[in-house]
C-alpha cells in the first residue's frame, strides 16, 4: 500500500513535469489526503506520558 | 523574452534551493537505509513521502513561478510531515522508551525530520511578505534555475519510483509492519 502511495507521487511529479500543473496540483493533493489516511491507519500505539 | 534575475527569479531559484535540501534529505535517509541497515518504519516512509511533497510544491514554484496555491502546497506537505514527525519523537519522548534507528549528527532522523519541516513552514511564511513575485514578469527565467529544475524533477521522479522498488520488497502489496526486521529490506 506504501509502494502504491509513492508510484502515485511519481505520477504527480511527471505530470507536473509535463507542464499540466492543474492536473498535478489535485493529484497532489488527493495523494496528500491519501497519505494522511495511511498515517492515521499507522497510529495504533497509545502514547502514555506521565506528567 | 530576454532571461535575467529579477525578485521572480531570485525566488524562483530559492525554491529550487529548498527542493535541492528535502530531496537530499530523501537520500540521506536511503544512505542511512543501505549504509546502516535499517530498513525503515511505516512513519518514517511517510516522512519521505512528506519531503518528496515538499520538494514537489517547491519544484511548482521552480517551474511555473510563484504561486500563493504553490506555497500553500507546501505548507499542507510540511505540516503533514511535521505531524508525522512529532508522532514519531512523542513515541520515544520518554525516558527508557528507546527509539528508532541510530541518531545522526546526535538526533534521530524523525528529530532532523521536524526541524526540516519546521524551517519549511518558517521560510514559506518569510518568502510569502515578498509579494512582488507574484506579479508577471518581463524576463524569462534563468537558465541555470531552468535547468536545475528539469533536473531536480527527474530527481523527484526517480526517488518516487527508487521507493515503489524498495517499499513493495520491505512490504509487499499489503500494509508495512510497525517494526520491520534488521537490514535493508527489514
Amino acid at each position: 500500500m506504501m509502494a502504491l502511495l509513492f508510484a502515485i507521487w511519481a505520477g504527480v511529479f511527471a505530470l507536473a513535469w509535463a507542464g499540466r500543473r492543474r492536473e498535478a496540483i489535485f493529484a497532489g493533493l488527493f495523494a496528500l489526503v491519501l497519505c494522511v489516511a495511511m498515517f492515521r491507519h499507522h497510529i495504533t500505539d497509545t502514547i502514555d506520558i506521565d506528567l | 523574452m530576454t532571461a535575467g534575475w529579477d525578485t521572480q527569479a531570485v525566488i524562483r531559484a530559492l525554491n529550487v534551493l529548498g527542493a535541492l535540501i528535502v530531496f537530499g534529505v530523501v537520500i540521506g535517509a536511503y544512505t542511512v537505509q543501505f549504509v546502516d541497515q535499517e530498513a525503515p518504519c511505516p512513519l518514517c516512509l511517510l516522512i519521505r513521502l512528506g519531503m518528496l511533497a515538499v520538494g514537489f510544491g517547491f519544484l511548482l514554484n521552480a517551474r511555473f513561478g510563484p504561486r500563493p496555491a504553490h506555497y500553500g502546497f507546501i505548507l499542507l506537505s510540511a505540516l503533514f510531515g511535521a505531524a508525522v514527525a512529532i508522532r514519531q519523537i512523542l513515541l520515544h519522548i520518554v525516558p527508557g522508551t528507546g527509539s528508532y534507528g541510530d541518531a545522526v549528527l546526535g538526533l534521530h532522523l524523525y528529530t532532523w525530520a521536524f526541524l526540516v519541516f519546521s524551517t519549511v513552514i518558517f521560510a514559506v511564511a518569510v518568502a510569502m511578505f515578498f509579494s512582488r513575485q507574484f506579479e508577471r514578469s518581463p524576463l524569462a527565467s534563468p537558465a541555470l534555475v531552468v535547468h536545475a529544475t528539469t533536473v531536480l524533477f527527474a530527481i523527484g521522479f526517480l526517488l518516487a519510483l527508487l521507493n515503489v522498488v524498495t517499499t513493495t520488497i520491505e512490504c509487499g502489496v499489503g500494509f508495512c509492519p510497525d517494526n520491520p526486521q534488521p537490514g535493508a529490506f527489514g
